[in-house]
């Protein structure tokens, strides 16, 4: 990587709430590194099957995160299943920062909604 | 590594060049995988695409939005800042405005003209598909135009019907065809594992299978040693009852199945999609115990269907010069009964459609025509309009020295990107519109359900759409590169960029486009208002709240009048004891097309001499108790039925008023008797006149009706059972079955709708043509919006400096929109009124699907005149108030 100038990175807090989608890509790229086609796949096997993301919509959000600092490409190599030269993205620091004031976004709402009755508490 | 398909690689092209730089290699090898595991996971490959192009083209669309909004707020932006003279001056800034505003405009233009391209291509080639596989497309059968029906046909009218038995000993007897055979259809349950299933049946004399050439898939057809009286009962079925009902079972020549309480074995199974009679699921010999029999030597006993092959070396005239030979040696000797009747081979494709459907879907195909071409008209406009915005651009490009070839390429790359867009577009929604028709369709439109898309309908509707596209983008090119650019950039000085001729050229067009709108919603207008009268038809009784269902009882066990009429009325007793049943009869025909069998027949009235002209011609219905009260049908008169009505008591009738009418004129027909004068032969007394009811659906006019009782000899084997309930009829379904179960268990109720289904039912075709003939009509609608707005659009733009000066020397907002109703008035008063002469002379083809509305209907005429002149004045308000709001001095400096 070519060293970058620094930006000027705005809090986490306004970048909230993220799009559901945005926020499983983001969750799966938490784990490590992936192509976009590996985004898809970790999405729709975590998704149960339901949500199944296509070429454009799925770049589409990459673009958005990326142009929004929330992720970066990491380098580009070569898969070693096939001879396909890929793309690998991974979470920015900022990124990283944003999808964990969003989790903590959805705890509260989630104990929120636990208080209120409305679901019951999670059993552990 | 390998390439993307080709349609992905251009559909990635449509994304805006940042983005597709960006990511377009990353999708195009996110696609070839998505492909690859899809092969692997045996996912369909057709939704693998669909959902590729439909992603693919929506994402690009959003894509471009946000790039144009970026690119708009920048050029706000520039507006915004305070200007200096140094700014004033900036010739670069002023480019830079320019640039974004018309890389604005043509946007909305490209997309303008994509989706009408895409519109004219999938209408046409969805609807052409389905001509194609209902009227064009060749019968499953070896040489199915040597396949002909014989049918009997009044002289006198041109009317059609079924023949007898005599005929076709005659024909067969005479070789006047290669193979002659009768059939009876009929229905027969099939009792199975499961609950018993009912599916239709023809029972066939030995050259059935011959004439229509059909050879089994699996084991053997009818032959000779199937039909002797003792033979053992066989049975051939369709590939669709082997896969259904029997798994598929490879073994199922020689299985024995029990059909109509009786055990048949199957000796064979037909080859998918041989069916004749349509839908036919089961062929059973017609066996005889003699041809000595009377009613099979009576030549007026048109109950059977027919079915030849012409005998080799002859046509189709030929044979039917013999059939009128025989007809007329037959009319001759009887010609109290056949004076007027002849005989003819009809094309099995013609009788199998008969004449409304084919009017139908050539008048939806005409729709579509109309459709395409105002889409190319459309298009057409749009690039003209286009061209003459870039006139100056590309003189002034010439001017500086930009080859010829350079200028044509560009506008050839533009139209084609244009043409593909909206080609690829067109093919999917075409897909999706032919799924909707045959989803919609009424289900008595034969082989329907077959249509496909039809490649080379889409291949003309792409050629001719993109054509246009091309020509009419490459036209003003070739004339710039030409050497017109002198006169153009002279003109452009004077005029701002337009010449007249184009201008005159883009109005006749514009013209020509609503005239075009104006017959196609005109059609459309008739359609609806005649689907509206026969909504508000009276069908003569309460269909609410009734429910029906058709019974069939296996002859073995029910074979005499005594027999079937105590299963009929017993099961009827049960019925009506339910909860929350109201009334319920059995009939053996329901009205509105409902099902069910009724005769024709003759009836004379008592002490009138049984000669022709006292014969009236009535359909001849059974029934039991209760049927008029299931249906409330008002008895104006006399009684219904009761179980007294008998063997042992006089025999009685019920007629409805236009047999009162007709037989017996003013005088009341209670009490008086008439007899069917050549079947029963049986005086009947009239106990009730009952009131008309529509028979065959909403549009019947109105017919004589005759009902007697079933228990008075005329136990048929089969009936409709009528409900009326208190609440939801279907709600009582289930209790119907379980009594039905506990009288015979084997029988099955078949066909169950409600009277409201039976309604909509008979009216599902009329209703189709004008949903369908009203989505055109608005997409033509919209399609004049849009070329009326384009052309407005471009005509102010181009004329910005003029109306700058009018308003800089005082003309009025209002001046200026005056002057664009001016502009507009004369395009759309004359596109109105030829589109209304031609809608005149086109509509009287719709004549006969209309019910109770003339073709030249004034309000339809009327009202379609007001809309179009409404939606113009709509599409031609923006442009006027975007004119009216000019900055003088902008506009005087904007050349």
């Amino acid at each position: 990587m070519t060293p970058r100038f620094k930006k000027e990175m705005p809090a986490p807090e306004t970048m909230l709430p993220l799009k559901s989608v945005e926020t499983l890509m983001m969750t799966m790229l938490a784990g490590g590194e992936r192509h976009g086609y590996g985004i898809r796949q970790d999405v729709l096997e975590h998704s149960g099957g339901q949500i199944e993301l296509e070429a454009g919509n799925l770049y589409r959000n990459i673009r958005r995160l990326e142009s929004a600092g929330l992720i970066e490409a990491s380098s580009q190599r070569h898969d070693p299943a096939d001879d396909e030269r890929r793309i690998y993205y991974r979470l920015t620091p900022f990124g990283r920062r944003v999808l964990t004031a969003e989790m903590l976004r959805l705890r509260e709402l989630v104990q929120l909604a636990e208080t209120q009755r409305i679901i019951g508490p999670a059993r552990a | 590594m390998s390439r993307a398909p080709l349609i992905l690689r251009l559909l990635v092209r449509l994304y805006p060049p940042e983005f597709r730089d960006r990511y377009g290699e990353s999708m195009l090898s996110f696609q070839r995988q998505r492909l690859a595991e899809a092969a692997r996971s045996g996912e369909s490959h057709w939704r693998v695409w669909r959902r590729a192009v439909v992603d693919l083209i929506a994402t690009a669309a959003l894509e471009w939005t946000r790039v144009i909004s970026l690119r708009r707020n920048a050029s706000q932006n520039f507006t915004a800042t305070p200007r200096s003279a140094e700014d004033r001056m900036s010739i670069i800034g002023q480019e830079l405005v320019q640039s974004v505003r018309s890389l604005r405009r043509s946007v909305g233009f490209s997309l303008a003209a994509i989706f009408t391209l895409a519109l004219g291509i999938s209408s046409t080639t969805a609807i052409f598909s389905v001509v194609h596989s209902v009227l064009l497309a060749p019968l499953p059968f070896p040489d199915p135009d040597r396949v002909v029906v014989p049918e009997s046909q009044k002289t006198s009218t041109g009317d059609r019907w079924s023949i007898t038995y005599a005929d076709f000993m005659d024909w067969r007897d005479n070789q006047v065809f290669g193979q002659v055979a009768l059939y009876q259809d009929t229905q027969m349950d099939i009792t199975g594992p499961s609950d018993p299933v009912r599916v239709r049946t023809a029972a066939v004399t030995p050259q059935f299978f011959g004439a229509i050439g059909a050879r089994p898939a699996i084991g053997r057809s009818l032959g000779a040693t199937d039909y002797p009286v003792d033979a053992p009962r066989a049975v051939v079925i369709s590939d669709r009852l082997w896969r259904t009902q029997f798994g598929s079972r490879p073994d199922i020549a020689g299985l024995t199945v029990e059909i109509n309480a009786v055990k048949r074995s199957i000796v064979g199974v037909l080859p998918p999609g041989v069916r004749w009679p349509i839908d036919a699921d089961l062929w059973v010999p017609f066996r005889l115990t003699t041809e000595q029999d009377p009613d099979l030597q009576r030549r007026d006993n048109f109950v059977y269907s027919g079915i030849a092959r012409l005998k080799p070396g002859s046509t189709i005239e030929s044979t039917r010069a013999t059939m009128a030979t025989l007809a007329q040696r037959i009319a001759a000797a009887q010609p109290n009964i056949r004076k007027d009747i002849t005989t003819v081979p009809t094309p099995i494709l013609q009788s199998m459609l008969g004449r409304t459907t084919p009017r139908a879907l050539w008048i939806l195909l005409g729709a579509v025509g109309l459709l395409l071409l105002i889409g190319c008209v459309n298009v057409a406009n749009l690039q003209l309009a286009r061209a003459a915005a870039r006139r100056r651009e590309l003189a002034v490009r010439t001017a500086l020295g930009a080859s010829r070839f350079r200028l044509v390429r560009q506008s050839m790359v533009e139209s084609g990107a244009l043409g593909i867009a909206g080609g690829v577009l067109g093919a999917v929604l075409a897909v999706w519109m032919l799924k909707m028709i045959v989803a919609v369709a009424p289900t008595d439109v034969p082989r329907i359900e077959t249509a496909r898309i039809d490649l080379v309908a889409l291949a003309f509707a792409l050629a001719v759409s993109v054509g246009v596209a091309f020509l009419f983008g490459l036209a003003p090119a070739v004339h710039a590169a030409r050497g017109g650019r002198r006169q153009t950039l002279q003109e452009g000085d004077a005029r701002g960029g337009t010449s007249r001729t184009a201008t005159r050229t883009r109005r006749t067009l514009v013209t020509v486009e609503l005239a075009l709108s104006v017959v196609l919603l005109a059609g459309a207008g008739l359609a609806l208002r005649s689907i509206a009268r026969l909504r508000q038809v009276d069908p003569g009784f309460d269909r609410r709240n009734v429910l029906t269902a058709s019974l069939s009882l296996p002859g073995i066990r029910y074979g005499t009048d005594a027999k079937a009429t105590a299963f009929h009325y017993q099961f009827r007793d049960r019925i009506a004891a339910l909860p929350g049943v109201e009334a319920v009869g059995i009939a053996s025909a329901s009205p509105l097309g409902g099902g069910g069998f009724y005769l024709g027949r003759s009836m004379v009235a008592e002490g009138r001499d049984v000669i022709p002209a006292n014969e009236l011609s009535v359909n001849w219905n059974i029934t039991t108790p209760g049927y008029f009260a299931a249906l409330r049908i008002p008895i104006l008169r006399g009684r219904d039925f009761t179980s007294r009505d008998d063997t042992l008591s006089p025999s009685v009738m019920i007629v409805n008023e236009t047999f009162a009418k007709r037989m017996f004129g003013a005088e009341s027909p209670l009490g008086k008797r008439a007899m069917s004068s050549r079947d029963e032969k049986v005086e009947r007394e009239i106990v009730g006149v009952v009131r008309d009811v529509k028979y065959f659906g909403a549009s019947d006019s109105s017919r004589a009706l005759v009902w007697v009782p079933y228990a008075q000899r005329n136990g048929w084997g089969q009936g409709i059972l009528t409900v009326r309930t208190r609440g939801n009829p279907t709600g009582a379904l289930a209790a119907i079955r379980r009594e039905l179960k506990a009288i015979d268990g084997a029988i099955a109720l078949a066909n169950v709708v409600t009277m409201d289904e039976a309604m909509e039912r008979s009216m599902a075709g009329d209703r189709l043509i004008a949903v369908l003939l009203g989505a055109f009509a608005g997409l033509a609608l919209v399609l004049a919006a849009i070329g009326i707005f384009g052309v407005l659009s471009y005509a102010m733009a181009q004329r910005t400096r003029e109306l700058g000066i009018r308003l800089a020397l005082g003309a009025q907002r209002g001046d200026v929109v005056r002057l664009v109703a001016r502009e507009t008035a004369p395009m759309v008063a004359s596109g109105v009124v030829v589109g209304l002469l031609a809608a005149l002379g086109l509509t009287r083809f719709v004549r006969t699907m209309l019910y109770e509305i003339q073709p030249n209907d004034p309000a339809t005429f009327a009202a379609v005149g007001i809309t179009l002149a409404a939606v113009a004045v709509v599409a031609a308000l923006v442009p006027a108030r975007r004119a009216s709001r000019v900055d003088p001095l902008i506009a005087i400096r904007s050349e």
